[in-house]
């Protein structure tokens, strides 16, 4: 598949789905600084557009992290947009989706993974952050390693499997059917890279999301005030 | 499938680069966009808000200028109807009064012509009885009678003040004695003497007495001298009767 094929550029070699990728952070960093000028020209469709899409992204993260969704938001509306642009990237001929390497898949789960941690510890401290791989018995502490393994990596795989599969199941149909026999695949493409999008930043979310559940829930057993000790 | 670990390090980087650049280009417009929004529908609210007072209290001055004006109406009603029961009272005193006047005007009017339906029933009444009495006397009229107002006139005679017998008793003088007679029939002898010397003796001087017949008289006689005349007679009397119920 992708991974077989690139190019070399100042002794790196660099392949074509890591060019891809950076072919779409171009594309949406062009847009983005074209919208955010656009958006102050009065009243516009784009901008009700852009105001509704990223309303909808904020508050389906602050139904997860009520409190801390301004900080969250940017992560999980990034991976979605990336993830879905990536994801239908293949529909265009000549290109496959990045997101059908595991090198890219696997980058973005590790961020997700890194991403778990770092709010973590920023909203509660190593230390107290550390305390909820013991509870509630130390015994569970191995679990919750291998859980945090283990779900950084069905995160990478179910990403880079589905996309995979649907682009090789078009070649496939396409070389046995002929010409316009995939195009139902294609829509099927269409239907499942929103979806994965949405499954990987829901998931993100998630275990975000349980981890500040996580911290909220130390910083009641931790408070003095607690009504419930 | 492969983990490269050169694409793996640089997705990393790009996707925290575009991170950083959606966060930094689309994300804080987007969020600033959505933020003035916000403000500018919160503006709006408090505008609506403001106007929704301004409008309750338009319609609570409203309601109050409304309610003064019913009062205010109520008051003037009640003032009119005042002054409509005032006018009225007076309109109805003056249109009693008015009949109470012209009441008694008609029942003035009423009294007199009743008065004068009553004098014009005497008047007839009395020129009946005149007729009556008249035809009444001429039936009962003879020498009889004659004699009798003959008796009559003699005794007024005497009767009368002295001052009023002596102007007879001048008139007669001045007339020599002359006196004329009128009769309603021819006076017999015994009538005549006895006529000419009462007079002789009420006058006090011989008189000479002419007789004439006038049958208009009914009975009796008219004994006249120069401006002075005595009746005696039912004719005269009836007259003067008629004269007098006139006058009454």
């Amino acid at each position: 598949m992708s991974e077989t094929s690139g190019f070399m550029l100042a002794g790196f070699y660099i392949s074509n789905a890591l060019f891809t990728a950076l072919c779409i952070t171009l594309l949406l960093t062009a847009g983005a600084i074209w919208l955010g000028r656009y958006l102050f020209n009065g009243e516009n469709n784009l901008r009700t557009l852009a105001e509704s899409i990223y309303s909808m992204m904020q508050n389906a993260v602050r139904e997860v992290v009520p409190q801390y969704y301004e900080q969250v938001t940017p992560l999980i509306a990034t991976l979605w947009i990336f993830v879905v642009v990536a994801n239908l990237t293949g529909l265009i001929p000549g290109l496959h989706s990045p997101t059908a390497d595991l090198s890219i898949t696997s980058a973005l789960a590790v961020i997700v993974f890194l991403s778990v941690h770092w709010f973590g510890i920023r909203h509660l401290g190593l230390k107290h952050y550390l305390q909820h791989y013991l509870s509630p018995s130390p015994i569970l502490l191995p679990f919750h390693l291998i859980s945090e393994v283990t779900r950084t990596l069905a995160l990478a795989i179910r990403l880079f499997g589905n996309m995979m599969s649907l682009e090789m199941a078009a070649l496939l149909v396409l070389l046995v059917a002929g010409f316009l026999v995939p195009v139902p695949l294609l829509m099927l493409h269409i239907i499942e890279a929103l979806v994965q999008a949405y499954i990987f930043g829901v998931l993100a979310l998630l275990y975000i999301g349980t981890a500040l559940e996580n911290n909220q829930a130390l910083q009641n057993n931790n408070s003095p005030q607690n009504p419930q000790e | 499938m492969s983990l490269d670990p050169l694409t793996f390090i640089f997705e990393i980087l790009n996707f925290l680069v575009l991170l950083w650049l959606l966060k930094r280009f689309l994300y804080k417009p987007v969020q600033a966009a959505i933020n003035q929004r916000r403000e500018d529908l919160q503006k709006a609210m408090q505008l609506a808000q403001q106007r929704e007072a301004q409008a309750s209290a338009a319609m609570q001055q409203h309601q109050q200028a409304l309610q003064a004006w019913q009062q205010e109406q109520a008051r003037r009603e009640a003032e009119l109807n005042t002054q409509l029961n005032q006018q009225r009272e007076q309109v109805m005193a003056a249109i009693a009064a008015s009949a109470e006047v012209e009441k008694q005007r008609l029942n003035a009017l009423a009294a007199q012509e009743q008065k004068t339906a009553q004098a014009a029933l005497q008047h007839k009444a009395a020129r009946n009885a005149l007729q009556l009495s008249a035809r009444l006397l001429q039936r009962v009229s003879g020498p009889e009678l004659d004699s009798l107002l003959i008796t009559m006139l003699l005794e007024d005679l005497q009767k009368l003040p002295a001052q009023q017998r002596n102007h007879l008793h001048d008139s007669a003088q001045q007339q020599q004695g002359r006196i004329l007679i009128e009769s309603a029939r021819p006076l017999n002898a015994q009538q005549c003497t006895a006529l000419q010397q009462g007079l002789s003796a009420q006058l006090g001087l011989d008189v000479q007495c002419n007789y004439q017949e006038r049958a208009d008289l009914i009975s009796g006689l008219r004994a006249s001298w120069g401006a002075d005349v005595l009746h005696a007679n039912l004719a005269d009397e009836l007259a003067f009767f008629h004269t007098g119920l006139m006058h009454v």
